[in-house]
C-alpha cells in the first residue's frame, strides 16, 4: 500500500503543470547556466587595448603580431582616451608602446618601452592579454635577435647577399615557422572545463536534491489541511503506511529532478562517463532518501504549510551551505567540522570524488552508510514523533 | 437484535485538559442498524466518532467494534470500518475513479477489486458519467456524494458518517439518502451523525442524542417523541430542543 501510495503522488506531481514546471525547469535552467558559464568554445578570447607612442615599423609589427595571436581583438587608443578609460574601469589594464621601441628593438639596451597600465591586477582577461603580449614581445625580440646575428654572421663571412635580402630570408623563414610550426600544439575537445564542472555540479546536484525536504515536510500538513489525513489514518494503510509512502514520495521526486540533471550532465556536458553516471545516480538516491527523511521529521512536528515550507527551506539551505554545496570548505577549518553533521556535505564528498575519478562506489561506502544510518534514525525518530504528537493534532 | 451487538460502547470517557469531552457514553448498536447521533455544538459528537474510528483513544472506558477493541486493536477496528468526514477529504486532482480507487486499495483492496468496486459506487452515487473527470471540476454536491462512496468502496460492516449532507442541494441530499438506505438493506451498520432532525427522522432506526458529554436520550424516533405528545405531531426538533435547551452554546 504505501508504494502505491508513493505512485499516486508522483502521479499527482505529473498533474500539476505549476509544480511539475518549475520542478523540473529548475534543474534545467541551472543547467544551462552552467553551460553558458564554462561550456561551449574553451579558448580564450579578449582585447589588447595599446596606445602606440612610438609609431614605427617595428612596434607596428609588433601590434601586427599580437593581433594575429588567436582570439586576441586589438582596440587602437590614444594616450589620453586611454587614460580615461582607465581611471573609469572601461579598461583595466592597457599597454603603451613608448618611443624608441623600434630604435630599442634594433639597437638593444633593455630599457623598459613596453609599459602596463592597470587598474588593480588588471582583471583575469587583462592579465591573459598581459601575457600573450609578453609572449609577442618576446616574439619579436627573438626575430629582431635573428636578423642581427643573420647581418653579422653575413658580415663577417663576406657574403655576397644584401642587408635586404639577408631581412627577407630571415623574416621568410619566421613567416614559414608560424604557418607551419616546426613544433604545434594541437587541442583536442574533450568537453567543457572538467574542473569548474566538477567543483559547481555536486553542489547543484546536491541543492537540487534537498528540494525534496520542503517537499516532504509539506506533505502531511497538506493531507492534514485538505481533511485525508483523518480519512487515510482510519484505513489499513495506518500511520507506519502513511510514513512510508510520503517519504517513498518525497524520495521518488528529489531523484527524479537529479536524475534529470545528472542525465543533462552526462548528454550535454560530457564530463563523466556512462560508469561514472551510473555512481553519481546511486549517490543521488541516497542522498534522495536522507532528504526525504529530514523532510518526514519536520513534517512530524510542523502544525501548518508555513511552519512546514520554512522550515523546510532553512533546514536546505543550512545544510547544503555547512555541507559544502556552494564552496568547498578548507579542510581542518571550522566550517569543515560543522559540515561533517551536514548529510549533503556526504553527497558532495562522494559526487567529487567519483567526479575526480579518485574513488568509486566500493570506496564511498562510508559516505552511503551515513546517508543510509541518517535516513533511517531520523525516520523512526520522526514516527515516533508523530505518534506522541497525533493525540490532540490529527 | 439484541444478540447481535455490532458496537458496544462501555463507560467511554475523554477530556481535553480538565474540561470532560465524552463524560461515562455507554451505548450499543445492532448489526444492519443506522444509529442517529445527534447533539449541539460542543456535546462531544465529534470526540466520539474520533473514538469509534481509532483516531483518538479513550481515556477510560472501551468500544467493541465486531468484537474488536479501538483501545487495544485499533488496526483490526480499521478494518472494519469506513469513515466520511465532515471535511471533503478527495484528491481534487485526481478523478473520481482515481480517488475511489485509491481508497480502496489503502482499504485493503486488490487493484481489480477496487476498480470494479469505484465504477459500482461511481452509479450508486449517480457520478458515473464524470468519473473521468478531475475531482476540481465536480460541484459541491458532486464531491459530497463523492466523499460518501469512498467510505463505502471497501464495503465496510460499519460506516461512520459525520455530518454528510452539509451545504448540498436537496436532489444530492436524497441521493445520499437512497444511498444510505441501500447499503443498509445490504446489511451495513451506519452511525449518522447530522444536524438536520429531518435525516435523522427520516434515516435512522435509533438516536442518541448527547449534550455535554453526556447521553440525554436514546430510542427510536417514536421512543423520543411520545413523552412531548402524539409522535405524528411532534417532531423530532421539539425532542432535542427539550432535552438539550434552547441557550446557545457558541
Amino acid at each position: 500500500m504505501p508504494f502505491y501510495m508513493a505512485l499516486i503522488e508522483i502521479k499527482r506531481y505529473f498533474r500539476d503543470p505549476g509544480d511539475l514546471t518549475l520542478s523540473l525547469a529548475l534543474p534545467v535552467a541551472l543547467l544551462a547556466l552552467m553551460l553558458g558559464a564554462f561550456g561551449g568554445d574553451s579558448s580564450f578570447s579578449g582585447t589588447a587595448s595599446i596606445v602606440d607612442l612610438d609609431g614605427t615599423p617595428e612596434s607596428r609589427r609588433l601590434i601586427e603580431i599580437i593581433g594575429a595571436e588567436p582570439g586576441i581583438d586589438v582596440e587602437l587608443l590614444d594616450e589620453s582616451r586611454a587614460d580615461r578609460l582607465l581611471a573609469g574601469s572601461s579598461r583595466l589594464l592597457v599597454m603603451v608602446v613608448h618611443r624608441g621601441y623600434g630604435e630599442g628593438l634594433m639597437g638593444g639596451g633593455g630599457r623598459p618601452l613596453i609599459e602596463f597600465r592597470q587598474r588593480g591586477s588588471g582583471g583575469d582577461e587583462g592579465l591573459i592579454v598581459a601575457s600573450i603580449v609578453r609572449g609577442a614581445v618576446g616574439k619579436q625580440a627573438r626575430e629582431a635577435v635573428a636578423l642581427s646575428q643573420a647581418r653579422v654572421v653575413a658580415a663577417s663571412n663576406e657574403l655576397s647577399a644584401s642587408g635586404e635580402e639577408i631581412e627577407r630570408a630571415v623574416l621568410d623563414a619566421v613567416e614559414r615557422d608560424r604557418e607551419a610550426p616546426i613544433v604545434s600544439v594541437r587541442v583536442e575537445d574533450a568537453g567543457v572545463g572538467t574542473p569548474t564542472f566538477n567543483i559547481f555540479f555536486p553542489g547543484i546536484l546536491t541543492m537540487m536534491v534537498m528540494f525534496a525536504v520542503t517537499t516532504s515536510a509539506s506533505a502531511i500538513v497538506e493531507e492534514k489541511r485538505d481533511g485525508r489525513l483523518e480519512r487515510l489514518l482510519t484505513t489499513r494503510l495506518g500511520v507506519t503506511g502513511i510514513f512510508i509512502g510520503k517519504f517513498l514520495s518525497g524520495l521518488s521526486r528529489g531523484f527524479l529532478q537529479a536524475l534529470l540533471l545528472c542525465t543533462l550532465g552526462l548528454a550535454v556536458f560530457r564530463s563523466f562517463s556512462p560508469a561514472d553516471y551510473g555512481q553519481i545516480v546511486v549517490v543521488t538516491l541516497f542522498l534522495a532518501a536522507c532528504a526525504a527523511a529530514v523532510g518526514m521529521a519536520i513534517a512530524s512536528v510542523a502544525r501548518t504549510s508555513e511552519q512546514a515550507n520554512w522550515a523546510g527551506v532553512v533546514v536546505t539551505m543550512v545544510t547544503a551551505v555547512v555541507g559544502g554545496s556552494f564552496f568547498e570548505p578548507a579542510g581542518g577549518g571550522v566550517l569543515d567540522v560543522i559540515g561533517r553533521i551536514s548529510p549533503v556535505r556526504y553527497g558532495n564528498d562522494a559526487l567529487r570524488d567519483i567526479l575526480s575519478g579518485s574513488a568509486n562506489l566500493g570506496g564511498l561506502w562510508v559516505e552511503l552508510a551515513v546517508l543510509a544510518g541518517v535516513s533511517a534514525v531520523l525516520l523512526v525518530i520522526s514516527r515516533r514523533l508523530f505518534s506522541a504528537l497525533q493525540g490532540e493534532a490529527v | 437484535m439484541e444478540e447481535n451487538w455490532f458496537v458496544e460502547a462501555v463507560d467511554i470517557r475523554h477530556a481535553y485538559g480538565d474540561e470532560p469531552s465524552v463524560d461515562g457514553v455507554s451505548f450499543r448498536i445492532a448489526k444492519g442498524e443506522v444509529y442517529g447521533l445527534l447533539g449541539p455544538n460542543g456535546a462531544g459528537k465529534t470526540t466520539l466518532i474520533r473514538i469509534l474510528n481509532t483516531l483518538l483513544p479513550p481515556h477510560a472506558g472501551d468500544a467493541l467494534i465486531g468484537g474488536r477493541s479501538v483501545r487495544k486493536d485499533p488496526a483490526s477496528v480499521r478494518a472494519q470500518i469506513g469513515v466520511c468526514p465532515q471535511n471533503l477529504a478527495i484528491y481534487e486532482d485526481l478523478t473520481g475513479v482515481e480517488n475511489l480507487v485509491f481508497f480502496g486499495r489503502m482499504s485493503g483492496l486488490s487493484g481489480s477489486a477496487a476498480r470494479a468496486a469505484a465504477d459500482e459506487f461511481l452509479g450508486l452515487v449517480g457520478l458515473s458519467e464524470r468519473g473521468r473527470d478531475r475531482t476540481r471540476s465536480y460541484s459541491g454536491g458532486m464531491k459530497r456524494r463523492l466523499n460518501l462512496a469512498i467510505a463505502l468502496v471497501a464495503r465496510p460492516d460499519l460506516v461512520l458518517l459525520d455530518e454528510p449532507t452539509v451545504g448540498v442541494d436537496p436532489q444530492s441530499r436524497n441521493r445520499i439518502f437512497d444511498t444510505v438506505e441501500a447499503l443498509n438493506q445490504q446489511g451495513m451498520t451506519v452511525v449518522y451523525t447530522t444536524h438536520y432532525m429531518e435525516e435523522a427522522d427520516r434515516l435512522c432506526d435509533r438516536i442518541m442524542i448527547m449534550d455535554r458529554g453526556r447521553i440525554v436520550g436514546e430510542g427510536t424516533p417514536r421512543d423520543l417523541k411520545e413523552p412531548l405528545g402524539d409522535p405524528a405531531e411532534v417532531t423530532l426538533e421539539d425532542v432535542f430542543l427539550s432535552l438539550t435547551g434552547r441557550n446557545l452554546r457558541d
